[in-house]
C-alpha cells in the first residue's frame, strides 16, 4: 500500500480533535527527572550470582592440604612459591595467582573476605534446583512458594522510602521476584532509549491521558531515562572509557554507576562455571573466568567511588564442585563452596566463619566440602549489621531460618 | 553433557551475564522434507458450518466493508478471552453466528487444521518427522558415544554437532507450538492447551531430552485432553517421561524415595495447596510412585536373563541381534507391553516410559483416608482416581479457570458452582468451561478491561496485524518477544507455571517491555515469513494494513475516543500498527 492510500484510508479514524502535539512535551510520559526522592539509606547491597557452580577449591586453594593436591593432580593449584602459584592469604588458604591485581589488593585492604564451607541444605546437586532453593530463602521440605525471592522479601522489610530494588539482568530472576515490583534492566542494552520519536511520544501521551496504565508507564520511563542520563554523564568523565566497555568488566562498570547513583539494592549473574572438562589450574578456562570476574569486581569497587564505604557486595554460587577432578580434568556437582563478601566497610582479609580441615575424613559423602556456613545465616547477619533487622523481620526474610552471624561487617 | 540456562560446558564459557539461550536467526540444521499440502477444508465428522473451513472462507470478505454489523465491545471482550486475539476471521464468526454459537463451537475439541504454508513449515520439523523415541535414543547414543571418545578435536566435533542438535529441537517445539496457536481456527482448544501445559508445567532445560519429549507431552498427553476428561489429562501426565523426569521421579524408588513430584502432583496438579492434604500423604503417595521412570538406554538396562526370558517366544537361541531388536521393539511400544514378570508384579515398558517393579514399593500404603494394596503400576492407577475426582481437585481447577477468564478474585459462588459441574460431570473440562462462560460473573467481566498476559498480548498482535494476509511460517521472532516480556514457552524454571493473575504482569517493567516490542511486532519482522530452516534473508516486506481495516469496521466499538483520535495522526500502516499494539486500549483484552 502506498503512503498516500494509507493516509486516505486512515482518515476514515481520525475523529474531530487534533492530537496536542504542543502539549504533551515529551518529559509528560516518557520520563525525564528522578521520580523518587534518594533512599533514606546510603547502605547498599550487591548480590552477584556465579550460575553454573564454579570450583572454589580452585579459587581459595586449601594448600596446606596435601589431600587437595593428591586428588587434583591435573587441575590443582601450585603451593605458594613464586609465579604461576597460589598467592598465599592464611597458613592454610591461598588465592588464584590470576586475581592477583584484583582481588588481592582488596583482600589486603581489608575490603575482602571469603566464607569457606558455605551453602544451603539442598542436596539435590542439581543447577536449578539448588539455585531455586538459594533465591527463594525458604525452607525445604514444606509448602514454598515460588513467588517469593529473599532479596524481594528484603526490600518489603526495607520499606518502599529505604529501598531501591533493581536486578541488572535480561530478565527479573527469582531472588527479587514477589509482593514488590522490582526493575530490571539489562546491562548489556543499558542506555536504550526510548523506542518512540518525538512525535509518536505525543500521541501516545494523547492516548494515555486519563488511562489507569499511565502511572505505570510513566514510572517505567522515568526509571530507564534516569539510568541512561547517569551512564552517558559517566561516559563524559576521565574514566568514562571503562563505562562503555564490553563484557563483564563494562557491565559491571555500568553496574557500579546505577548502585551509585540510583539504586541500593541490587543483583547481577554470571554464567560459565559449569566446569566438567579441562577446566584447567593455574591456567585454563576457569583461571580466564575467575580473572575476568576479579577485573569486573575491582573495577566495581573503583567505579562506586565514595559509595564503595557503605557498600556490601556477596558473590554466591548454587553449590561447590566435587573435590577430586574427575576423568575429563574438570569436575562434577558438589555441595559446600566460598563465598566473596567485598566493600569499604566490609571485615575483610579475614577467612570468616566454621571451617573444618580439609581431609578426605571431613568430604560430604566422600566428595564435596560440606556446609558449615548455611546461606541465610552469612545475608542474615549481614542484614542484621547493614541494616539493623530485628529478629522477626530476619525471619520474614528468611522463614525457618536459624539466626547467625559472621560479624563480616 | 549438559545443556542448560547458562550452564555450558567448559568448551564454552563465554563471558556472558545472561543465563538465557538466545536463539541465533536462522537454523543451522533444518532438514527440508517434501511436504503434504493439504488441504484445510472440512474437518471430517464436523458439520461444515462448525468447522474452521467456515471460519477461513471469511477471510474473502473485506474487513471495513462489513456485511455485518461492528461487534459490541463486550463482544470483542468475549473474543479476546476464548481465542489468543481477535482476528478478522474470528471476529466475523463471532458476528454471523452470535455468542452462544460461537462459543458452543469453540468447545467443541478437533483436529488442527493450518494453512497450508504452516503445515508445510510444521512437517519440516525434526520434531514432527521422527518418532520420539527415536530421537531421544539417538540423542543418547551421541551422549555415550562422546564420553567413551578420546580428547580431542573429534569428540569437540561430536559435542557441537550435539548441542546444535538440542538447540534446533527446542527451538522446533516452541516454533511448532507458536504456530498452531496462532492459526488454528480451534482458539479455544490451543488456549486450553496452553492452560494445561502451564498447569502440568515443565521447564524445558531441566533435562538433555527434555525438548524433544515437550513436544509429545502437548501433542499426545495434553492437546487431546485439554477440552475432555480431567482424569484422562492428569493420567497422561503422570504416565509421560518429560513428567518423570522434570519432578525428579526417575529418581524416586524404594529405600531411595525423592518426594519431589508426589509433593506437586497434590499441591499444584490436583488438590492444591490448601487441599487438605498432610506431609504423610506426600509420602505415601511417593511410594506408590516409586519405580515409575523412563528408560533412554535402548537394550543396555534391561537384563540380559530378562531379555532371554521374554525373547523365547521368538527364538531358542537368541543372538544379540535379536535381543537389541525386541528392546528396540519394546521401546518403540510396537512389542508386547510387558516383558518377564518379577517378583513382585510385571516390568512394563511403553515407548519410554518404564515401570520397574525392583524400584517400587508394594508393601500397602494409605493416602488421603484410602487403603491402597501394593500392587505394582496398579496403584497408580487407583491414586489417579482418587486425585482426579477428589472435591479439593474440583475446587482448585475450578478457582485456576475462573482465574483465567474471569478475574484475579473471582467470586465464591462461582468456584462452587464450577466445582459442582466439574464433580456432576465426572471432571468434564468443556462441562466446566460451559458453565463458567454462561456464568453471570463471566458476562459481567465482559464489561471491563483485563490486562493482558504477554502471551496473549504478542500472539494477539500477530493474529491482529498479519492475520488476514499472507501467514506467519516463522515464529522464532515471536517466541523471542515472548522472552523479552518474560513468559518464554516452557522457559519457567518452577513448577507451579507462570502467573494467571493480572496483578502479576500489571506493572512497569511488562509495560516498557510492550513498548520496545511494539515496532518490530507491527511489521518490520520479515523473518515471520521466511521459513526457519530455510537458508537466505528474508524480503522485506510493507507492514499490512489489517489491523487498521479490522477496527475501522468489525472491531471499531474496541477502542476510546482518546486512542481513536491518536492513532488518526499515524502516517503509516506500520505507525499505525505500532502505535495500537503501544496504546492502553491493546494491554487488555
Amino acid at each position: 500500500m502506498h503512503r498516500r492510500d494509507f493516509l486516505k484510508h486512515a482518515g476514515s479514524l481520525a475523529l474531530s480533535r487534533p492530537v496536542l502535539a504542543g502539549a504533551a512535551a515529551a518529559g509528560s510520559l516518557f520520563g525525564g527527572g528522578r521520580l523518587l526522592a534518594a533512599p533514606q539509606t546510603d547502605a547498599r547491597l550487591l548480590v552477584v550470582f556465579l550460575r553454573g557452580g564454579y570450583d572454589s577449591a580452585n579459587l581459595l586453594v586449601p594448600y596446606s592440604s596435601d589431600f587437595y593436591y593428591e586428588t587434583r593432580p591435573a587441575i590443582a593449584v601450585p603451593r605458594p612459591s613464586g609465579k604461576r602459584s597460589a598467592l598465599a592469604l592464611t597458613t592454610d588458604w591461598a588465592l588464584h595467582p590470576y586475581l592477583e591485581d584484583s582481588l588481592l589488593p582488596l583482600y589486603q585492604k581489608k575490603q575482602l573476605a571469603f566464607v569457606a564451607f558455605a551453602g544451603s541444605d539442598d542436596l539435590s546437586r542439581s543447577h536449578f534446583e539448588t539455585q531455586t532453593t538459594l533465591e527463594l530463602g525458604q525452607a525445604l521440605g514444606g509448602s514454598r512458594d515460588y513467588r517469593s525471592g529473599f532479596l524481594n522479601r528484603l526490600a518489603q522489610e526495607l520499606g518502599e522510602d529505604r529501598s531501591r530494588p533493581c536486578a541488572f539482568t535480561s530478565e527479573l530472576p527469582l531472588i527479587l521476584n514477589g509482593r514488590l515490583d522490582v526493575h530490571n534492566i539489562a546491562m548489556n542494552d543499558a542506555v536504550r532509549d526510548s523506542p518512540f520519536s518525538d512525535r509518536q511520544k505525543a500521541i501516545l501521551d494523547v492516548m494515555y491521558q486519563g488511562a489507569g496504565l499511565r502511572d505505570k508507564v510513566h514510572e517505567g520511563f522515568a526509571m530507564r531515562h534516569t539510568a541512561a542520563n547517569a551512564l552517558r554523564r559517566e561516559m563524559k568523565t576521565a574514566g568514562g572509557k571503562a563505562v562503555s566497555a564490553a563484557g563483564l568488566a563494562g557491565d559491571l562498570r555500568r553496574v557500579a554507576v546505577l548502585m551509585r547513583e540510583q539504586f541500593n539494592l541490587g543483583f547481577v549473574e554470571v554464567g560459565g562455571w559449569d566446569t566438567h572438562v579441562n577446566q584447567g589450574g593455574a591456567s585454563g578456562v576457569l583461571a580466564s573466568r575467575l580473572q575476568a570476574l576479579g577485573q569486573g569486581l575491582a573495577g566495581l569497587a573503583q567505579g562506586m567511588g565514595k559509595a564503595w564505604d557503605k557498600t556490601v557486595v556477596v558473590v554466591v554460587s548454587e553449590f561447590g564442585r566435587t573435590f577430586r577432578e574427575n576423568g575429563n580434568g574438570g569436575t562434577d556437582h558438589g555441595r559446600g563452596t566460598v563465598y566473596w563478601v567485598l566493600g569499604g566497610g566490609v571485615r575483610g582479609g579475614q577467612i570468616a566463619g566454621e571451617q573444618v580441615k580439609v581431609a578426605a575424613s571431613t568430604l560430604n559423602d566422600d566428595r564435596d566440602f560440606p556446609v558449615l556456613n548455611d546461606y541465610r545465616q552469612v545475608f542474615g547477619g549481614l542484614f542484621q549489621r547493614v541494616y539493623g533487622l530485628d529478629p522477626a523481620r530476619l525471619q520474614r526474610v528468611f522463614p525457618g531460618g536459624k539466626a547467625g552471624d559472621l560479624g563480616l561487617v | 553433557m549438559h545443556f542448560r540456562k547458562g550452564l555450558c560446558s567448559t568448551h564454552d564459557m563465554r563471558p556472558s551475564l545472561s543465563r538465557r539461550i538466545r536463539f541465533a536467526r536462522s537454523a543451522a540444521a533444518g532438514v527440508l522434507l517434501c511436504a503434504s499440502f493439504q488441504s484445510y477444508g472440512a474437518v471430517p465428522g464436523v458439520p461444515p458450518d462448525a468447522s474452521g473451513a467456515a471460519v477461513r472462507d471469511a477471510r474473502a470478505v473485506r474487513a471495513d466493508t462489513p456485511d455485518v454489523a461492528p461487534l459490541p465491545a463486550e463482544q470483542v471482550r468475549l473474543l479476546n478471552r476464548l481465542t489468543w486475539g481477535a482476528d478478522e476471521a474470528s471476529a466475523r464468526r463471532l458476528a454471523q453466528v452470535g455468542p452462544d454459537a460461537f462459543i458452543a463451537e469453540q468447545l467443541q475439541p478437533g483436529p488442527v487444521d493450518l494453512p497450508p504454508p504452516v503445515q508445510a513449515a510444521i512437517a519440516a520439523m525434526q520434531v514432527a518427522r521422527i518418532p520420539v523415541v527415536e530421537t531421544v535414543l539417538s540423542l543418547r547414543t551421541q551422549r555415550d558415544a562422546i564420553s567413551v571418545a578420546p580428547a580431542g578435536e573429534a569428540r569437540e566435533k561430536m559435542r557441537d554437532a550435539l548441542n546444535q542438535e538440542y538447540l534446533l529441537l527446542s527451538r522446533e517445539v516452541r516454533q511448532k507450538s507458536l504456530l498452531r496457536m496462532i492459526h488454528s481456527p480451534r482458539q479455544l482448544q490451543e488456549k486450553m492447551t496452553w492452560f494445561w501445559v502451564n498447569h502440568f508445567h515443565i521447564y524445558a532445560e531441566k533435562h538433555d531430552y527434555t525438548p524433544p519429549l515437550m513436544a509429545d507431552y502437548e501433542e499426545n498427553a495434553i492437546r487431546p485432553n485439554a477440552l475432555g476428561k480431567f482424569r484422562d489429562l492428569l493420567a497422561a501426565t503422570v504416565y509421560h517421561p518429560a513428567m518423570l523426569f522434570y519432578l525428579d521421579n526417575v529418581e524416586n524408588g524404594k529405600g531411595r524415595r525423592n518426594e519431589n513430584y508426589a509433593r506437586e502432583l497434590l499441591e499444584l496438579h490436583t488438590l492444591g495447596a490448601d487441599g487438605g492434604h498432610q506431609q504423610a500423604d506426600v509420602i505415601e503417595l511417593s511410594r506408590v510412585l516409586t519405580g515409575l521412570g523412563v528408560n533412554t538406554d535402548g537394550s543396555a538396562r534391561l537384563k540380559a536373563e530378562r531379555l532371554k526370558e521374554a525373547s523365547a517366544a521368538l527364538s531358542d537361541n537368541p543372538s544379540p541381534a535379536a535381543l537389541l531388536s525386541l528392546a528396540r521393539r519394546h521401546l518403540a511400544g510396537a512389542g508386547p507391553a510387558e516383558t518377564a514378570s518379577g517378583p513382585k508384579a510385571p516390568h512394563v515398558l511403553h515407548g519410554l516410559f518404564e515401570f520397574d517393579p525392583a524400584r517400587h514399593d508394594n508393601e500397602p500404603k494409605r493416602l488421603l483416608g484410602h487403603e491402597i494394596a501394593g500392587s505394582g503400576l496398579a496403584e497408580v492407577d487407583q491414586v489417579i482416581d482418587i486425585l482426579a475426582r477428589h472435591p479439593s481437585t474440583a475446587r482448585h481447577i475450578s478457582r485456576k479457570l475462573a482465574v483465567y477468564f474471569v478475574s484475579d478474585d473471582p467470586p465464591a459462588d462461582l468456584i462452587e458452582h464450577l466445582s459442582r459441574v466439574f464433580l456432576d460431570s465426572d471432571g468434564d473440562i468443556a462441562a466446566t468451561l460451559g458453565a463458567l462462560f454462561a456464568s453471570e460473573a463471566f458476562r459481567q467481566s465482559l464489561g471491563s478491561d483485563s490486562f493482558k498476559d504477554p502471551m496473549q498480548h504478542v500472539l494477539g498482535a500477530m493474529r491482529l496485524v498479519y492475520g488476514a494476509g499472507e501467514p506467519i511460517v516463522n515464529a522464532q521472532p515471536v517466541a523471542n518477544w515472548l522472552g523479552e516480556m518474560g513468559q518464554a514457552l516452557y522457559q519457567r524454571q518452577t513448577p507451579e507455571g507462570y502467573p494467571l493473575e493480572r496483578q502479576a504482569w500489571q506493572n512497569s517493567r511488562q509495560l516498557l517491555a510492550r513498548f520496545d516490542m511494539a515496532r518490530p511486532m507491527a511489521g518490520t519482522t520479515p523473518e515471520l515469513f521466511h521459513p526457519f530452516h530455510e537458508k537466505g534473508d528474508a524480503p522485506r516486506r510493507e507492514a499490512p494494513d489489517h489491523a487498521r481495516l479490522l477496527y475501522s469496521g468489525l472491531l471499531q466499538n474496541a477502542l476510546s475516543a482518546p486512542t481513536r483520535r491518536a492513532l488518526g495522526k499515524a502516517d503509516s500502516a506500520h505507525e499505525w500498527n505500532m502505535l495500537l499494539l503501544s496504546s492502553p486500549d491493546f494491554m487488555s483484552r
